[in-house]
Order: structure tokens, then C-alpha cells, then sequence
């Protein structure tokens, strides 16, 4: 469960990287007279991933040892590479037919049209979360703002947990007085962003990544597709709430009492009986499911 | 070798790898196949007949991203599909392609491109491709499957040279694969018909 907490930093750092350019922190709600723009928005449902993957820990026992050091920490890291490609490719043979893709598309097309003063009239669709694919998304789009949604889901690098990740960011069409117009996806102009993360369990896991990998893929990788169906809407419901939020809970959620969730550290937003939903230290709302999948 | 030639060796070796994966870089619409130094390649005893092929792919403009560089799909993926079926070739399979498919004995096959993307994990990259062949003779099918390649290798510098190699690698398995069925198909075939 460990090997999760520098994975998902990883994945939130590309994000934060394709699509940023820095590290400052997001605006987590949108003022009322910014909810609904005079244009509508757009929306585009990023998932730059073809299957599913795993997490690989980088190697940094080099680190202190210059160039042979790096050497090293290469060549550790491609052989953890070969050995979660090698573990996770049953589960990518049972998963061939189930599209993530569309999957994350219908959801998000639903969950925009019930948050309808979002005003989004146009939802679409790119696995390209280059700078170049971004900025012409915003060039060409008729509404003033652009809401993307990047996905991205894995396995724990023990095989133990399924996490799905959705990022809702709205980016302005126009950038500001005095900026380029690269600067428009900088986090710190987005009119909102926040890192939805979903984590669902797997029963009876244990130390044995094959093993492991063998619950997922069993029964035509029935597990694993409820798993994923389960994170989508997760994520989905979880942007649901988060994007109603006002400063003021936005402000309230700093106040919940620190915890300990599945391996997972934050500030509680709320316990229940279908699991805990935390704040993580950068500020991602992330839900670990009470009840394991299996 | 003096310290300050091996400082600018070095530097010489960082600035290389730096600018080897600046900007994006559009995969090639040309599939190449490994070169088999001294392997025999079998001769299939029939011709697959490719009536077919089809990208199945939500969004086939970008193949991913290796070590921050984007990856964009071939210009022409329709060029691209046939140019690595086509490499069935290397493996000993007469390929043909054709608009539709006979009722003769002749093996025909449709393709389609279930997935083909590229990724990078800590210092390696990775590339990952699904490709379905089914398979007819006299009009019926006789077999589906999908053949599968995977590879991961270190990242030097994200360059285009080592990224659209690890592609083609991926594609070599698949192909393999492919290829092995293709011949047992071929096979059977001129077994029964004797």
C-alpha cells in the first residue's frame, strides 16, 4: 500500500507538468458569478493511457554515486519495469475488450449534463495532453472556458488496490492581460481545478502480485471491470460534489481531523459506511472504498 | 583523458540526451521489421488474403507519451495498418490485400488495431500493442485472436529513433505470433485438402 503514495504523486506531477507548467496551487471552487460563463463551456475527456498499468518505484539508491550510480538506478528500474509489465499483461489479456475510454467519456457527459448551470455543449474526446493538442482545444473552442477532464487509472504496485483518478480542471479560452496565450493552462489561471481519486481494494489480497493479478483477471477480468466501472462513477460523483463546493467549505475541509485511510493520509471530510473520503496533503479529495472488490 | 575533457565529454553526452526528445515526434507510417541476421524464414504454403482492416482506437492522432515527449500515431493510419500487417512477410506469409473476400479455399483475414500505445515508467519506456486478425476460408470463420507485444526498454533521451524502434519491436511479437497461426492455418489447410 505504500508503493501507492509516490505513485499517485508521479501521476499528479505529470498532470501537473503536461498540463501546468508549475506547481502552484489550484483554485478548488468556482465563485458564483463564475459558474455559469455568458458562451457555455466546453468539455474534453483526457485519458492518455492505452490499458491499464501499474505503478514502477524509481530506484534512487544510486543517487549519492554520480554517473555509475545512475547507471544503476537504470538499469533497477528496467528490470522493475519488465517485471510489472510481465505481471500486469494477464489482466491487460482480460481487459482488451473493456473501453475505458468510452467508459470515462459516457460517465463525464452524464455528470456534466446534471450539473446543467455548469453549461457545458460540447463534450469530446483526446488521448493527447501535450501542450500543443491543449492550447488549440482552447483556440478553436466557441465558449470562453474549456473543462478537462484527464483520467488515468492503475494497479498498486503490489496489485493489492485499484485507483482511478480524474482531474477537473477549466482552463479560460482567453488568457490574461499581459500573458501569453501558454499561459492559459497554468494552474494558477484555471478558473477551477481538483484531483478526484478513487481507491478500491481487492479481497483477500496478499504479498503475491501474481496472485493478486490472477483475482483481477479471473472470470474474464470480472473484478477488475466492476472495480473500474466503480472508480469512474466515483470519481464522477466525487466532481459532482466538489465542483457545488463554495470557498467556504472549500475553507471547512482544512478543519477535519487528520487520519489514516487504507495507507492514505489527509484531513476527513467524512467517514461512512461505503468508505472514507479524505483531503491529501495537495489537496486531492481521495475516497478509499470500505468494502474490498472480489 | 584530462578533467576538463571528461567534464565536456559529459556535459557533451547530457546535452545530446537533452535535446534528443525535444518536441513532439509523429510515429512512422512505414512498419519495420527487425532484421533477422541469418534466420531462416518459412515459407507459408498459402496466401492470406487481407480483406480488411480496421483502427479501432477512440483517438488514434497520439500514441502517448515517452519521458514528457509526445508520441503522435502516423499521419495515415490506414497506411500504417497495412505497412505492419503487410510485415507478416518477414515472417514467411504471402500477404495480399484485397476489397473483399473470396468464397474459395484461400485463407482470408480481417485485421483490426485493438490498441497500440507507448508510456514511460521511472527510466524505462514502454510500448503495448493488441492486434485481432480473424481469420475465414469459403466464407466462414475459422478462428479470432488477438496477438499481443510488449516491450520495455531503458529510456536513453526520448529520441525518435529509439521510440518508433521500440514500437516496431512491439509489433514484431504481435507479428510473431500471428504468424505462427497463420501457418498452422495454411497447414491444416493442405492437410485436409490431401
Amino acid at each position: 500500500m505504500k508503493a501507492m503514495e509516490p505513485a499517485r504523486r508521479a501521476a499528479l506531477g505529470f498532470v501537473f507538468v503536461v498540463m501546468a507548467g508549475c506547481a502552484s496551487q489550484p483554485r478548488h471552487f468556482l465563485d458564483p458569478a463564475d459558474r455559469s460563463p455568458v458562451g457555455g463551456r466546453e468539455a474534453v475527456v483526457l485519458v492518455p493511457q492505452g490499458e491499464i498499468k501499474t505503478v514502477v518505484v524509481a530506484s534512487q539508491a544510486g543517487a549519492a554515486f554520480g554517473l555509475v550510480g545512475a547507471i544503476i538506478d537504470v538499469s533497477v528500474n528496467q528490470h522493475r519495469a519488465n517485471a510489472a509489465e510481465k505481471s500486469i499483461t494477464p489482466l491487460r489479456t482480460a481487459l482488451t475488450d473493456y473501453h475505458f475510454d468510452q467508459q470515462a467519456l459516457a460517465a463525464t457527459e452524464v455528470t456534466v449534463s446534471r450539473l446543467d448551470w455548469l453549461a457545458v455543449r460540447k463534450t469530446s474526446f483526446s488521448k493527447d495532453i501535450s501542450k500543443e493538442n491543449t492550447n488549440s482545444i482552447l483556440d478553436k473552442s466557441a465558449s470562453p472556458e474549456v473543462l478537462f477532464v484527464s483520467y488515468s487509472y492503475e494497479l498498486s504496485a503490489d496489485f493489492a488496490m485499484m485507483q482511478v483518478d480524474a482531474r477537473f480542471s477549466i482552463f479560460p479560452k482567453a488568457a490574461s492581460k499581459g500573458q501569453s496565450s501558454d499561459s492559459r493552462m497554468k494552474l494558477e489561471n484555471a478558473a477551477y481545478s481538483e484531483n478526484y481519486t478513487y481507491l478500491i481494494p481487492l479481497a483477500g489480497a496478499g504479498e503475491d502480485v501474481a496472485e493478486n493479478c490472477r483475482h483481477w483477471s479471473d472470470n474474464n477480468a470480472e473484478i477488475a471491470r466492476r472495480a473500474l466501472v466503480q472508480g469512474i462513477g466515483g470519481v464522477n460523483a466525487l466532481a459532482e460534489r466538489g465542483l457545488a463546493q463554495s470557498g467556504d467549505d472549500v475553507k471547512k475541509l482544512q478543519l477535519g481531523a487528520k487520519v489514516d485511510a487504507g495507507g492514505r493520509k489527509g484531513k476527513l471530510i467524512e467517514k461512512t459506511d461505503a468508505g472514507t473520503l479524505l483531503l491529501d496533503d495537495l489537496g486531492n479529495w481521495v475516497f478509499v472504498v470500505e468494502s474490498p472488490v472480489g | 583523458m584530462s578533467s576538463v575533457t571528461r567534464i565536456s565529454t559529459l556535459a557533451g553526452v547530457y546535452l545530446m540526451l537533452a535535446l534528443a526528445g525535444c518536441g513532439p515526434m509523429t510515429a512512422s507510417t512505414a512498419y519495420t521489421p527487425r532484421v533477422a541476421m541469418g534466420k531462416s524464414v518459412a515459407h507459408a504454403s498459402c496466401t492470406l488474403r487481407v480483406v480488411d482492416v480496421i483502427d479501432d482506437r477512440m483517438d488514434p492522432t497520439v500514441l502517448g507519451n515517452v519521458g514528457g515527449r509526445t508520441v503522435k500515431g502516423p499521419s495515415d493510419p490506414q497506411a500504417w495498418l497495412h505497412s505492419v500487417i503487410g510485415g507478416l512477410r518477414s515472417n514467411g506469409i504471402a500477404v495480399e490485400f484485397a476489397e473483399a473476400e473470396t468464397t474459395s479455399a484461400d485463407l482470408s483475414a480481417k485485421g483490426e488495431l485493438k490498441t497500440a500505445w507507448v508510456s514511460s515508467a521511472a527510466t524505462a519506456k514502454i510500448a503495448s500493442v493488441v492486434l485481432n486478425l480473424q481469420y475465414f476460408r469459403s466464407g466462414s470463420m475459422i478462428k479470432s485472436a488477438d496477438y499481443r507485444g510488449s516491450i520495455s526498454t531503458p529510456n536513453w533521451g526520448s529520441g525518435q529513433q529509439e521510440i518508433q524502434s521500440m514500437i516496431d519491436r512491439a509489433f514484431d511479437q504481435a507479428l510473431s505470433q500471428a504468424a505462427a497461426d497463420t501457418l498452422a492455418l495454411c497447414s491444416s489447410a493442405v492437410t485436409s485438402s490431401t
